[in-house]
């Protein structure tokens, strides 16, 4: 099931390994046939520039890291690394099922390519942002619409009108942690305001690269991510998002 | 109420050890960007971009996360097919040097016009190489083509022919917020649907 209206508007899976594979392996592994429907693989840089205060030097060098590889409507990105394989859907993100499967399959040849067993660190991200209509051109109250509201030292009146907040910490799962970003955000729709929710939930410790441990961590990350984006949810937001789909 | 440019999004996780692209970019990323290297030396780390990009596919790819952006706002499969038609429409073979491209705002406009007319049939696309963005849609005798224009404005013309099988022309220039209102004496459903 999936909501009409969901306010997903990028859902990333990331799985990282060391050590890290040379660039030659990397390269043949984003040549693979898994990929053949995606264009042709973009090369990713690292730039470091260096600026020397007392000599007022400046240098720079860029170091090739990997390869990046999009599909022609720009709906799914995937990005592999001497370290990494990262899949990214972008809106209309479907359901866990779709995207999971769908970034597996693209994993494991990868994974088998490059002789990875076992993954350093696992993480999955869900960017939401729900659009709220403005009433007479009023500010929002986010405190009607998400449970993380603002706590200072003054009340002083009114709503706030923008805040940002993130956190990171261990989920009740053992070697699962998250980071919630929460913030206010303009809107490209007339008369609304956005609230983002970023949630990323992430392993702090080795994984097997399949099997049942494999796929029983990404299950629980997965139900760690809904609860959150649950949990921090009211009724007034989830009415935004039109129900499910049939 | 802007507070937050959510424009660089996902692509990694906490996962990686570092930050979110999200705290990267937005929420202090320059700051942590920027480290202490050796002594008297500020050393500035970039994320990985890619290189040999052009700016015509930099620019195909805002126009593509912009209108996945409000995709839970159009109909189902509207955001997918437009961003099919934008690549077509952009791509290598398919595209004059000397062209423009379509502007940000002309997308703006593009997308306000889906959203204040509540289309459900996706409209044939094309840009007048001067940054615009054109958008139509034809059922026999009756079309229908809108400009939307770098300046946040729409154009548009139609042709429709009415209950007394006259055929009747009309051209005019407004927001895109207000086109609902003013096509309505033409019966745009034939080219919006219901």
């Amino acid at each position: 099931m999936r909501y009409k209206k969901a306010p997903i508007l990028e859902a990333a899976l990331e799985f990282r390994w060391q050590p890290e594979r040379p660039l030659d392996a990397i390269r043949a592994s984003a040549g693979l046939h898994a990929f053949s429907e995606f264009e042709a693989p973009k090369e990713r840089k690292l730039f470091n520039a260096t600026l020397d205060l007392q000599g007022g030097e400046i240098s720079h060098e860029s170091k090739k890291v990997g390869f990046e590889l999009a599909l022609k409507d720009g709906s799914q990105i995937v990005i592999i690394e001497s370290d990494k394989f990262v899949f990214v859907q972008r809106a209309p993100y479907d359901q866990w099922q779709t995207f999971s499967q769908r970034a597996l399959s693209l994993l494991e040849p990868v994974a088998a390519s490059l002789g990875v067993s076992e993954f350093s660190g696992i993480g999955t991200r869900f960017v939401n942002r729900i659009d709220i209509p403005q009433v007479d051109g009023a500010n929002v109250n986010t405190d009607d619409y998400i449970t993380v509201s603002f706590s200072g030292p003054r009340t002083d009146k009114g709503v706030v009108h923008e805040f940002q907040m993130r956190v990171v910490k261990p989920t009740l799962k053992d070697g699962i942690s998250y980071g919630l970003g929460v913030a206010t955000s303009g809107s490209l729709l007339p008369d609304h305001t956005s609230i983002i929710l970023d949630i990323d939930v992430f392993t702090e410790g080795p994984t097997p690269a399949s099997g049942g441990v494999f796929a029983k961590v990404l299950s629980e990350m997965r139900d760690e991510k809904n609860e959150i984006f649950h949990s921090c949810l009211k009724k007034p937001a989830v009415d935004l998002f039109g129900g499910f789909e049939e | 109420m802007t507070y937050v440019d959510t424009g660089l999004l996902g692509h990694r996780t906490q996962a990686s050890g570092g930050l979110s692209s999200f705290a990267h970019t937005v929420v202090d990323g320059f700051r942590r960007m920027i480290k202490i290297g050796q002594a008297g030396h500020l050393v500035l780390e970039d994320d990985c971009t890619r290189s040999r990009v052009t700016r015509r596919e930099r620019r195909l790819e805002e126009i593509q996360r912009v209108i996945s952006s409000v995709s839970m706002h159009l109909p189902k499969g509207f955001a997918v097919g437009l961003n099919g038609q934008f690549a077509n429409m952009m791509a290598d073979d398919a595209w004059e040097d000397d062209d423009a491209y379509p502007s940000m705002l002309s997308l703006e406009a593009f997308l306000l016009m889906l959203l204040s007319t509540k289309v459900t049939q996706r409209p044939g696309i094309g840009t007048n190489g001067r940054g615009s963005i054109t958008a139509f849609w034809r059922d026999g005798e009756n079309r229908l083509t809108i400009d939307c224009l770098p300046s946040g404005n729409t154009r548009w013309v139609l042709t429709r022919v009415n209950a007394k099988g006259e055929v009747e022309r009309a051209a005019a220039e407004c927001q895109p917020d207000r086109l609902c209102e003013v096509l309505n004496a033409y019966g745009p459903e034939v080219w919006f649907g219901q």
